[in-house]
């Protein structure tokens, strides 16, 4: 996941591209040390004390962790998926990123 | 008249005799039956991954102790492919035997052909060990890049929702339908005017599902807390209503990790890998 994902962040840095979390993990001051060794640069929301019963989560109907969603420029849903497919999300990815740049 | 009587007597006496001998002859390699034979592969591919499993932890540190684990790997899945090939083959000779359900089942690996789902839906549909294999099915069926397989998986699910004397199994395979419904939508929903009409279709179909079947423990029921069908086609249903592919994100207005503000429309313009995580 980390490794990906820290790929995708260099892959895109000169694209419109960005990764946000939304991170369920009760103990923030462990967790900033996580995110201090896995070179974790992308932004999260806090899903609350509650853990993987946070409130976004929740509102999200989530069924699993991890869950996955691309959203395009405007913000529509392009892809999701509960667990991790890397071939498929760079898939969409490059459609979504390399395409917008070859239009204009 | 007379005559045929006789002839008929002798041949049931020949038959009779030729039976008995037979029997007798072969009482001690007595012929296994079908389902002798599949229990028999099954314990068989368990004792022979059980035993590579016991290899692959006894492997010794060694710097070749890589390849070595590889190895013991590649024999696996090859032997696990051979056991799974044969049950396969007999679930196919036999597709009218009880056993054949549970044999299908087991082989999520593989791809299954059109005829083997209209055999079961032949003999079994009408059968409660159904119940572990029609989600799987769906599943797989979704998955699939065969429309002749998706069209057999259906008609399998409709006789199911026709003739299963389950209420919980028919009320599976209609969940299964509607969710049937749901992908092909997401793929092609159409031009603007019939996604529209399509979607107000299938919020029909999951809210008349609720209404009939809402109160049997879904399949997941085990797993999740006596979930019944009703609150997961609830829960399949506001996913389709409010985050299904094509729609506009819901918003998210809450703190980062600093405690810092922020919404997710904030980074409007860009593509966002929206990503529920934990390091837990």
């Amino acid at each position: 996941m980390y490794p990906h994902e820290r790929s995708l962040v260099k892959k895109y840095k000169d694209q419109p591209f960005v990764i946000i979390g939304v991170n369920s993990d009760r103990d923030k001051t462990s967790l900033k040390e996580r995110i201090e060794e896995e070179k974790i640069t992308w932004r999260s929301f806090w899903n609350g004390p509650q853990g993987t019963g946070g409130p976004i989560s929740k509102e999200w109907n989530l069924s699993g962790w991890p869950t996955l969603y691309i959203l395009d420029q405007k913000g529509v849903i392009r892809y999701k998926s509960v667990g991790s497919n890397e071939k498929m999300m760079d898939k969409i990815l490059t459609e979504l990123l390399e395409g917008s740049s070859k239009k204009k | 008249m007379k005559i045929s009587f006789r002839v008929g007597n002798l041949l049931v006496l020949i038959i009779l005799f030729t039976g008995i001998g037979t029997y007798a002859e072969d009482k001690p390699t007595k012929k296994e039956t079908p389902e002798e034979q599949y229990k028999k592969l099954v314990r068989d591919q368990a004792e022979s991954g059980g035993k590579l499993f016991k290899k692959y932890r006894e492997v010794p540190d060694s710097p070749n102790k890589k390849s070595e684990l590889q190895k013991i790997l590649k024999e696996y899945n090859t032997k696990n492919n051979e056991f799974a090939e044969k049950i396969l083959q007999l679930a196919r000779e036999n597709p009218q035997e009880s056993f054949a359900v549970k044999a299908y089942g087991s082989l999520y690996n593989y791809n299954l052909t059109p005829k083997d789902v209209a055999n079961l839906q032949k003999y079994h549909r009408k059968s409660k060990e159904i119940k572990s294999l029609i989600s799987e099915f769906t599943f797989r069926g979704i998955n699939t890049k065969n429309p002749e397989l998706t069209l057999a998986l259906s008609a399998f699910l409709e006789s199911i929702v026709k003739d299963n004397p389950d209420k919980q199994i028919r009320g599976i395979a209609q969940f299964d339908l509607v969710k049937y419904e749901v992908f092909k939508f997401e793929k092609e929903p159409g031009n603007e005017s019939e996604a529209k009409k399509r979607a107000a279709e299938i919020e029909k179909r999951f809210n008349k599902l609720i209404e009939k079947y809402g109160d049997c423990p879904s399949i997941y029921a085990a797993l999740r807390k006596g979930e019944t069908l009703g609150e997961l086609a609830k829960r399949e249903l506001f996913e389709f209503q409010h985050l299904r592919v094509g729609l506009l994100a819901p918003e998210i207005q809450a703190e980062d990790i600093d405690g810092v503000k922020f919404k997710l429309s904030d980074y409007r313009g860009k593509v966002i890998l929206l990503d529920f995580w934990g390091d837990w």
